[in-house]
């Protein structure tokens, strides 16, 4: 998919782990792989508010558009 | 979910249905011979209905198998998956191929024709399920990658 989650980013720029963050928001870390490795087929807008929530970051820091 | 009654019903009646299918093996000839001498049809008749019988116990087998297999994953809570789209697939393809036999026997003897007609609507029925199957299992995928 032409969307990319750049949800590893954030995590080093926040020196936060993958556990910690599935935690914070509520997700299962099976969920959370599905979003880090852009298999998720949607992203729902409570789940980006609690991703930007727990990262403190914009949707746009966390969401990109990458050409095929 | 729940294990229904319903589908306990229906496991254990694919089950009867398989043995009944299995032990019918040993009485065909017999049939054949009693509806040939009932009718009073020739020997012949008798032949091929022995024949076109044992050919269709492959496919009533194969449907029964593919039904017991989808209750199985009903069971296991497995429900939307392309495995059980198979599975439907099987049952409709065997039910049109009875249809279709017994279509072209029954312009030999009229044995056939009432079984005909009934088998190839179930096949259609059973082939516009599988596709609303496969619509739901799409769904449902697209469902669990919804984060």
């Amino acid at each position: 998919m032409a969307i990319v989650i750049n949800i590893d980013v954030m995590l080093s720029k926040r020196k936060m782990s993958s556990l910690e963050l599935s935690q914070k928001i509520g997700i299962t870390p099976a969920n959370l792989s599905i979003l880090k490795t852009g298999k998720a087929k949607a992203l729902k807008l409570s789940t980006l508010d609690k991703l930007c929530q727990a990262l403190h970051c914009q949707p746009a820091d966390l969401l990109e558009y990458r050409d095929d | 979910m729940k294990v229904t009654k319903s589908v306990m019903f229906c496991l254990w009646t694919v089950r009867i249905f398989i043995a009944v299918s299995v032990v019918s093996l040993f009485f065909i000839p017999g049939i054949a011979e009693y509806y040939s001498m009932v009718a009073s049809q020739s020997k012949d008749i008798s032949l091929i209905i022995t024949v076109v019988l044992y050919v269709l116990v492959i496919p009533a087998i194969a449907t029964l198998s593919a039904m017991y297999l989808l209750l199985k994953s009903i069971v296991r809570n497995d429900i939307f998956t392309l495995k059980n789209v198979r599975y439907l697939n099987v049952i409709t393809v065997c039910l049109f191929i009875i249809g279709i036999i017994c279509g072209i026997v029954a312009f030999m003897t009229s044995f056939f024709a009432f079984i005909s007609i009934p088998f190839l609507f179930m096949g259609l029925v059973l082939l516009v399920l599988r596709n609303v199957f496969s619509q739901a299992v799409e769904i449902k995928s697209e469902n669990d990658l919804t984060v």
